[in-house]
């Protein structure tokens, strides 16, 4: 973990990072008492690296997300997503939101629903199907093109969701608990399609679970927070080999050690 | 430290397991077979809902011939139904004054009602300035604002259309509101991160998940539409449904008053399944829509 003594001081880096997270604070009202959210969050996201932000209910680590996607501003601190304010990242569509509810439109069918990132931003329909057909055929759900989204699982569901987020190729993926209503088996099932996916992209992701094993299989840093004010408390380094185990049991064998090492840093 | 994981994870290893032959297949639940149409079902529903409307007309005859009943006291469903066939142009001329009015009240106040909900779903303080407005109109007896409507836009067919647009106008202005409003906050995050425009979230996410709501706000206001022209010919009108109310119990003529008033149920009631057909045509996601009620 770096830290910057003035955020000002700091000349935007485009090339080398994804994301900088630069003394990010932020105070919120609530019934008229300020809520101190989040406090020096210092964070630099390489690109293509997969960083998970883990902590307790209320540390704000949805919180940074939303920072991140300029959904609302920061307290204090600056945020860059490669080299650009959130607001210019956002307007060029340089990232992709993924939330714990797939968010499906029911009126569209699972083709229709992966396309609208790109019908959104205008591309031509042909561009915009072929791209759309070919995600499908990524997160395996190909011959689903038709169906509607209520025909299909939650773990359907949510690789339909992965696919709409990466039609746009973005540089950077942030995940807000993206499996975390789904059940455990179907959870462990996803957390080796996002690998497989992710490893096809070049994407950066940042995601925020609450499952420890999830973080450490997935990422190449687990990033501990702490209970409100949210800080960073520890930086987990998950150094093992990719592409991962994809064998249920030695992969639990591996992530043991730094499962270890989250719980500790966790209740520490 | 390290040292001491492994030692955990051998002993995992000497925890007894019996396999068992099983054929491997990855599967992540069941998904559902595509939905098919069930002609059938809806047609029991009509045949059900046609069988007790049908059984009370029975009762109802049979009660009356029992009892006697004089006919202005109440007449025979038979009675009614010959009635019917023998002032059949008369009926029909009056009913078509009234479906034009009717039908034409619908439509302005529920686009006027639509329009006004977009305008409040996109300005939260166009909402707070005029909301106490539309509840005021709404409070206002439409019998008593009848009257005024004649007096300001004549007898023509003008008051009528006006006044069946303000039956209608309130519970879809409700509706389409709370439909609007409806969109999941994951949605709209993600249209905003799409940095969608206001017209695509519109267009793309609110206008689709406000539908069903607007539909229910839709069959509501087939009745009130009906009704709303009926009032305001039975104040100022020489035809119409509710012209025609007003001469059969002045003429003391029960028969066609009771003809009158199973005419103008029948309209409200075919209205009322014709916004329900173009619903289930609509929006054919809801699984709730459309059906036998």
């Amino acid at each position: 973990m770096e830290r910057k003594p003035s955020a000002l001081s700091e000349a935007p880096d485009t090339t080398e990072y994804a994301l900088e997270l630069t003394d990010v604070g932020m105070t919120y009202n609530a019934g008229g008492q300020a809520v101190n959210a989040l406090q020096d969050i210092n964070l630099k996201v390489r690109k293509g690296e997969f960083v998970t932000l883990i902590g307790p209910s209320g540390c704000g680590k949805s919180t940074i997300l939303r920072l991140v996607a300029d959904i609302f501003p920061p307290g204090s601190g600056t945020i860059l997503v490669r080299g650009q304010t959130p607001r210019q990242a956002r307007k060029q569509r340089n990232f992709s939101f993924m939330f714990q509810d797939p968010g499906m439109f029911p009126w569209r069918n699972v083709l229709n629903n992966v396309e609208l990132p790109l019908e959104i931003a205008k591309s031509a329909k042909k561009v915009r199907q072929e791209k759309a057909q070919k995600l499908l055929e990524l997160v395996h759900l190909q011959g689903f093109e038709k169906r509607q989204p209520n025909q299909l699982s939650g773990g359907m569901r949510q690789r339909a969701a992965i696919a709409r987020a990466l039609t746009l190729n973005p540089p950077l993926l942030l995940m807000d608990e993206p499996f975390s209503a789904l059940d455990e088996i179907t959870k462990g099932r996803m957390n080796l399609e996002l690998l497989r996916i992710w490893e096809e992209t070049t994407a950066a992701v940042l995601f925020v679970t609450h499952s420890i094993e999830e973080a450490v299989f997935l990422s190449d840093r687990v990033v501990v927070m702490t209970h409100r004010p949210g800080r960073i408390k520890a930086i987990i380094e998950v150094d093992l080999p990719r592409p991962r185990a994809t064998d249920m049991a030695e992969r639990a064998r591996q992530i043991f050690p730094y499962s270890l090492k989250v719980r500790e840093a966790l209740y520490a | 430290m390290l040292k001491e994981n492994t030692l955990v994870i051998e002993q995992a290893a000497e925890v007894k397991v019996t396999y068992f032959a099983v054929e491997d297949k990855v599967n992540e639940g069941e998904t559902s077979p595509p939905r098919r149409r069930n002609w059938l079902k809806h047609l029991r529903g009509y045949m059900l809902s046609m069988s007790v409307i049908v059984g009370i007309l029975v009762v109802w005859e049979v009660f009356e011939i029992i009892m006697a009943v004089p006919t202005y006291v109440l007449p025979r469903p038979s009675v009614i139904g010959e009635t019917m066939v023998k002032n059949f142009d008369l009926l029909l001329r009056n009913f078509g004054v009234t479906a034009l009015e009717a039908g034409l009240g619908f439509m302005l106040g529920n686009s006027v009602a639509i329009l006004i909900a977009i305008l409040f779903v996109h300005s939260p303080s166009m909402e707070r300035a005029l909301f106490p407005v539309a509840i005021t109109i709404r409070s206002m007896p439409i019998v008593a604002l009848a009257p005024l409507f004649l007096l300001w836009f004549g007898t023509g067919i003008t008051p009528k259309v006006i006044i069946a647009a303000l039956s209608a106008f309130f519970p879809t202005l409700v509706n389409a509101v709370r439909g609007f409003n409806s969109v999941d906050k994951s949605n709209l995050e993600m249209m905003y991160t799409l940095a969608a425009s206001r017209w695509q979230i519109f267009t793309k996410l609110r206008w689709p998940a406000a539908l069903p709501y607007i539909f229910a706000a839709l069959k509501i206001s087939t009745a009130a539409c009906v009704i709303g022209a009926l009032v305001a010919e039975w104040i100022g009108s020489d035809r119409g449904l509710g012209y025609l109310v007003v001469v059969s119990t002045f003429e003391f003529k029960i028969e066609l008053l009771w003809a009158t008033i199973a005419v103008t149920s029948l309209f409200t009631t075919l209205l009322f399944q014709l916004v329900g057909w173009i619903e289930r045509w609509a929006i054919p996601w809801n699984r709730n829509a459309g059906q036998v009620e």
